[in-house]
């Protein structure tokens, strides 16, 4: 291609509006021409003026906590994102061993930050519990069960880390092929007076209420005997009036992408 | 976009920085509007348009330390990602090729040029009227390309015009916009 070609190509450049391999050769000229491209920045600066003409358009709320979940999902993998959200930190130190692990399913690719995870849960849990009676002990094995339900093969899990008003907030849902789910949340704030927790379900970016969740004094809340919902691609909490609402109104203070032990192992 | 808070720039900087959910939140609130009117404009699919703002954030926090400051607006940056995921949305559904992976950072496109950022003065009305200006078939040829993903092959088969007319066309009426608009904002 040579100089003239590419500046014949410089406004269909501009709008996208070239074959992937046309590109290629606009953008390899312009690499390796010694000629200035004016052209293409003068035509070019016409697209943010284009894009204006576009109506702004409130998206769903559910939209911000797909994109927020892509980002703590993915945090890890792309440049400027070195390194998982701080949430799951977790000082090794200060983590007691959890040892009833031990001897356990591999879990796919929740083996990592779930470990982490559950060594704060159960860690987190064993130390309260033995300061504490039965309402503890129910908690402990509602915590246990959730844990046995994250580690089968086939179960489903997302990851969850709070945000804004649940900033340090960390949790699991986990669903097995067949039967009740649990959502546990560590670290939750008492939600404002007059409000509440609520779950919900992302399915194509619908939001279906999954429930209320009550903070206890310990700051953990616990969803359990869920039915899962089919389809769903993430697990949010928001903060509602109290009694919740049919559609979230406000940003997720959490959220996390439901993902297949089975499918990512 | 000004206001109150972090300029764009420093949100920018911080995504680029390390993980930082706050910046990110932050930029969602401030652009997500224009970036979802832009992708139901050219996808005309809600479900289809909020794929497209997914992808393009992702493409924001993957490509933030990449974001040169001085050559675009973060505002431009942003709704040219937007854009080029909504595309490749609208034409992966169409039997032809899809766009390359890229995050709209080509030196062509970001050239320092004080213009860009005196366009986003501009109000809809007075860029819609620059539009309605051009040659019908100018205009034509532009909106089928930016709002409708077609590619220069398209298009011609579309108007039944030879590619060599729509090179021209879409090349001519952007500089006859540039013009006008120019002079709207001096």
């Amino acid at each position: 291609m040579n100089h003239a070609e590419a500046i014949e190509l410089a406004g269909l450049y501009v709008l996208d509006a070239l074959d992937p391999d046309e590109r290629a050769q606009v953008d390899a000229h312009l690499a390796s021409c010694q000629e200035t491209h004016d052209e293409f920045a003068e035509v070019g600066a016409v697209a943010p003026a284009l894009a204006s003409l576009a109506e702004p358009a409130g998206a769903p709320a559910s939209l911000k906590m797909k994109v927020m979940a892509d980002y703590r999902a993915g945090a890890g993998a792309g440049a400027g994102a070195g390194k998982p959200a701080a949430v799951w930190d977790m000082p090794r130190s200060a983590a007691p061993q959890v040892t009833r692990q031990a001897g356990r399913p591999r879990f796919g690719w929740v083996a990592g930050l779930a470990a982490v995870l559950i060594i704060a849960v159960v860690g987190g849990f064993a130390y309260t519990a033995q300061q504490r009676a039965d309402r503890e002990a129910e908690r402990s094995n509602q915590v246990a069960a959730a844990i046995d339900v994250m580690a089968q093969p086939d179960a489903t899990v997302a990851l969850l880390s709070g945000t804004g008003a649940a900033d340090g907030a960390h949790g699991f849902a986990a669903f097995p092929a067949s039967g009740a789910g649990y959502l546990v949340m560590v670290g939750l704030p008492d939600a404002p007076a007059g409000q509440t927790y609520q779950a919900w379900y992302l399915v194509d970016g619908q939001a279906t209420s999954a429930g209320l969740m009550t903070v206890d004094a310990e700051g953990y809340a616990i969803l359990d005997g869920m039915s899962g919902m089919a389809g769903a691609n993430l697990v949010a909490l928001t903060i509602e009036r109290a009694g919740g609402v049919a559609q979230p109104t406000g940003d997720p203070v959490a959220a996390g992408e439901l993902r297949s032990n089975a499918a990512a192992s | 976009m000004r206001g109150a808070g972090p300029s764009d720039e420093a949100l920018l900087e911080r995504l680029a920085a390390g993980p930082d959910e706050g910046a990110l939140s932050d930029l969602y609130d401030r652009y997500q509007a224009m970036m979802y009117g832009l992708a139901m404009r050219i996808t005309r699919d809600p479900a289809l348009a909020q794929d497209a703002v997914q992808e393009a954030f992702v493409g924001v926090w993957r490509n933030a330390a990449r974001y040169a400051v001085g050559r675009s607006t973060v505002r431009t940056w942003m709704l040219s990602i937007a854009h080029h995921r909504a595309i490749d949305i609208v034409r992966r559904r169409r039997p032809t090729s899809a766009l390359p992976e890229i995050e709209t950072n080509d030196p062509a496109l970001t050239a320092p040029d004080v213009w860009p950022e005196v366009a986003q003065t501009l109000d809809r009305a007075t860029i819609d009227t620059a539009m309605a200006a051009l040659p019908e078939a100018q205009r034509q040829a532009i909106q089928l390309a930016y709002f409708e993903g077609l590619t220069q092959v398209e298009i011609a088969a579309r108007t039944g015009t030879p590619l060599g007319t729509v090179k021209s066309r879409v090349r001519l009426g952007l500089l006859q916009m540039r013009r006008t608009l120019e002079g709207e904002a001096a």
